[in-house]
This record gives C-alpha cells, structure tokens and sequence, in this order.
C-alpha cells in the first residue's frame, strides 16, 4: 500500500484521472471528494465488503428448492408446508 | 405466503436465452462473466441468474416489487454506463434472494440489486448508498 499524507484540501491523483481531494478534516472524521471518470465506480469499502460476503453465500446449491409463492397483500396468509 | 418444490432449471434452457454480459462480474466473483436468466417454474415470479461459464454459480432473483412493492433503487453514474442505460424503462432491477440451508424465510439483498439493460443486455450489481438498506432484508410474509 502507497501510504501518503495530505493536509484539507490536497489531493491524490490515482491513474487516468481519479483524483481524491481532503475537503475537510473534522475530530476522526475525513471527508473526501472523488471525481473520477463516469464508468468507474467508487464505493465505500465496507459496503463493498458486505455485498462480497453476501453473495458468496447467496450462491444457490444444486437441485431443486423450496420457494414461497407470493400472495397478494390482502388479509393473513397461512403458511402450507411444502 | 405458500410455498412449493420447484425441480431446478433446465441447463439446456440457457442456449435459448440471451447472454447478458456483465464486464465487471459480481462482488465476490470477479469478471467478466456472461450469465443467462432462466425463469424459474412456469409461473411465479423466480428466476436464477446462472454462469454460463460456471454452472456452480448461480444466485435466485426476483423483481424487488414482488416483496417490496416500496423499494427504489437510485442508480448512479458509473453504473448507468457501466451497462450503456439510455432509457429508463429498458433497465430490468432484480435483487439476489437466498434460503439458510436450516430452512425458514428467505432474505433478499436490497442493498446490491443487479440491474440489466435489456437494449445492450449489459449487467451490473449496483452498491446503492442508502445506508438503511440491508444484504439480509426478510422476505415479508
């Protein structure tokens, strides 16, 4: 990992265009600014992470399943064992 | 809600089907990855998103209205070119739902719906940044 250090309002210039800005320093919190081009997409890590880990388990296994057929939101459903 | 064993898909179906391509793949499944959408069971609103160059990759959709008759899905920038969207009405929003292996209600992922451009049958899963919506959303019963 490239480790550098900015001060509010200095930037980083990542390959062809992808430039990531300090706009303001406040307590823990860091807000910064991307622009980048239009087709490349920027997200926070984390969500990223979470969206990695959920469809790796929500592979389906092979052969058949159980699926619930969805009824119109009119009165109660009764739940019919399969 | 009633519930029923549906057999899996036909594998042959795929041939039949457009390839949708999705040139950045999924999280966790790195691209490019071209998928077919095989409908699962003649009517009900299932269908599995599978690999057609990886049969052990296959996530269970749904159009998120059929549960979350509520939901919107603000996409940005990058994905709208990431799968070429000139028009609104020719994007197709399906969210990725799994089963706990135990049995019991299914959870659908709000936070990461795939979205296709049915014109240049392009996908993508769009990492929304509503910081309310959850991976794990319970099926509504």
């Amino acid at each position: 990992m490239l480790v550098l250090t900015r001060r509010k309002n200095e930037s980083i210039v990542i390959g062809d265009g992808i430039v990531v800005t300090v706009l303001e320093v406040k307590g823990d919190q860091i807000r910064l600014g991307i622009a980048a081009p239009r087709d490349v997409p920027v997200h926070r890590e984390e969500l990223l992470a979470a969206l990695e880990a959920a469809n790796r388990s929500a592979v389906m296994p092979a052969g058949d399943a159980v699926l619930p057929t969805p009824r119109p939101a009119a009165g109660r459903t009764r739940r019919r064992a399969a | 809600m009633s519930v029923r064993t549906l057999p899996a898909p036909e594998p042959r179906a795929a041939r039949d089907v457009p390839e949708l391509a999705f040139p950045l793949g999924l999280p966790g499944f790195p691209g490019p990855r071209r998928f077919a959408l095989l409908r699962w069971g003649s009517d009900g609103p299932w269908s599995v998103l599978v690999d057609l160059d990886d049969a052990d990759v296959r996530f269970l959709v749904v159009p998120p209205g059929v549960f979350f008759p509520d939901y919107q899905a603000v996409l940005d920038d990058a994905l709208v070119a990431a799968i070429g969207l000139e028009d609104p009405s020719d994007c197709l929003l399906l969210v990725i739902v799994s089963f706990p292996a135990g049995g019991g209600p299914g959870t659908a992922n709000l936070l990461g719906p795939v979205a296709i451009s049915t014109r240049t049958l392009r996908g993508v899963q769009a990492v929304l940044s509503d910081t309310r919506l959850s991976t794990r959303t319970p099926l509504p019963a």
